[in-house]
């Protein structure tokens, strides 16, 4: 009796789906992802131990040390250590379960009030154990990751856009009235009236961009994210995609100094690029989280929020 | 883990992320929840900001008593706010209630709580007043 092929390896209609779904964020070469992934593992754990000693102490804070030192020094150490062991290929993967508890015990904390970067930062270290422990899964893990920077710079822009706060400059308005860390920036791109005029806005407002630059600075923020995010998304201008948005990125951080949620995002969105460009910029994102700590114990003072 | 479940695992997550904001933004929108909480990534799109007062309206005249509840309930009262300045309308303030008759006199009380939000018509800082009136129970 001659036997047919058999069906049972053959993907199913919904996993050919699946696979073209996450598949439209690029598919990468084989070749390079484990040395990228192994570089992203170890600067993401990094980052995550790093949040943890930054939220530890602070020399410009109202308090110096956090409201539970006893809570967050272990969980300190504890992602510290995990750090170290990504550098090994030996416990790389108990390295994973390990960053995987800590960031659950601090989600358990601090129900329900997590930030969206520590929400983003659990949501990875998930992704990160169901995919990273074997060279297989590799690829989905990949997609799945840089899915993440879609949705993050397509929603910020959205949101802006739904909340309506954007198109008038209402939102970037109400901050340099009332924030001197966007004054501070903005003070250099906005004409000298409108910055004196909103600065001088009290509460409850009304606030509002009238020079040209003051809306152009509030429109193209929500348009440039939006537009970036849906570029990810095409094989032509996925490059152009992933440059706009760096550059997009560091302006957000010019004016909003939050470093951490830069690096992690730029983190995630150096995993769109063929070639390995978290492993050769490791040693950049190591100097910026030593600027982190140093500005957080007082050696330097660069006014970053965190 | 094979390949292929991996795939429809991180497709079905991607799925639901890609979803779930939306979701948010009709909490933020309905029910007051903070839009920069619960991964909707719409901070830097609003400002939030929730105040909580507590009225004994036992008497003839009408009294705020936020002040006086400290150190009683102050820290019901805090523990609410943190809550409700997340999750907006969905926490109720029966357990502060309950503190505040435990710790004061009062036999008739409001919990007033006022959220602010920049108004995109109008652009400003405007305030939505919500007020909860409790009796003592007998």
């Amino acid at each position: 009796m001659v036997g047919s092929e058999s069906s049972l390896d053959e993907p199913s209609r919904w996993d050919v789906r699946a696979s073209r779904f996450l598949g439209l964020v690029g598919r990468d070469d084989p070749e390079t992802l484990s040395s990228k992934l192994g570089a992203f593992i170890t600067l993401f754990v990094l980052h995550c131990a790093v949040r943890e000693w930054v939220s530890l102490y602070d020399v410009h804070g109202d308090a110096l040390l956090s409201r539970a030192p006893e809570k967050v020094l272990p969980l300190a150490i504890w992602l510290s250590l995990c750090t170290l062991a990504t550098l090994t290929d030996r416990y790389r993967n108990a390295a994973l379960y390990g960053l995987f508890m800590g960031l659950t015990f601090k989600l358990v904390e601090h129900t329900p009030t997590w930030s969206n970067h520590f929400t983003v930062e659990w949501i990875t270290s998930v992704f990160l154990l169901m995919g990273a422990r074997r060279s297989e899964g590799f690829p989905a893990l990949c997609q799945a990751l840089r899915w993440l920077v879609f949705i993050a710079l397509f929603w910020s822009g959205l949101q802006k856009v739904l909340h309506g706060t954007y198109f008038q400059g209402t939102f970037l308005a109400f901050v340099v009235a009332n924030s001197d860390r966007f004054a501070d920036f903005f003070v250099w791109v906005l004409p000298a009236w409108e910055f004196d005029a909103v600065r001088s806005t009290a509460l409850p407002g009304p606030y509002r961009f009238e020079s040209w630059m003051g809306l152009a600075i509030s429109n193209v923020t929500w348009i440039a994210e939006m537009c970036f995010s849906l570029l990810l998304l095409t094989e032509r201008f996925r490059m152009l995609a992933v440059v706009g948005a760096a550059v997009l990125l560091v302006g957000i951080e010019i004016a909003a100094r939050e470093l951490m949620f830069g690096l992690l995002f730029l983190n995630l969105l150096l995993l769109y690029p063929r070639r390995d460009l978290n492993r050769r910029l490791l040693p950049a994102f190591g100097v910026a989280y030593a600027l982190i700590l140093w500005n957080r114990v007082g050696l330097v003072d660069f006014g970053l929020t965190n | 883990m094979s390949a292929r479940i991996l795939t429809r695992f991180y497709a079905t997550a991607i799925a639901v992320f890609l979803v779930w904001p939306a979701v948010q933004w009709g909490l933020v929108t309905f029910a007051n929840v903070d839009p920069w909480k619960l991964c909707g990534f719409a901070m830097y799109a609003m400002q939030h900001h929730v105040e909580v007062k507590v009225i004994d309206r036992s008497g003839e005249e009408a009294r705020d008593i936020t002040r006086a509840l400290i150190p009683r309930a102050g820290k019901a009262r805090k523990h609410f706010l943190r809550y409700r300045q997340v999750l907006g309308d969905l926490v109720s303030p029966d357990e502060l209630a309950e503190m505040v008759f435990g710790s004061t006199d009062a036999d008739r009380i409001s919990v007033v709580v006022i959220t602010w939000r920049l108004g995109p018509r109008s652009s400003t800082f405007e305030s939505e007043r919500r007020q909860y009136f409790y009796q003592r129970p007998v």
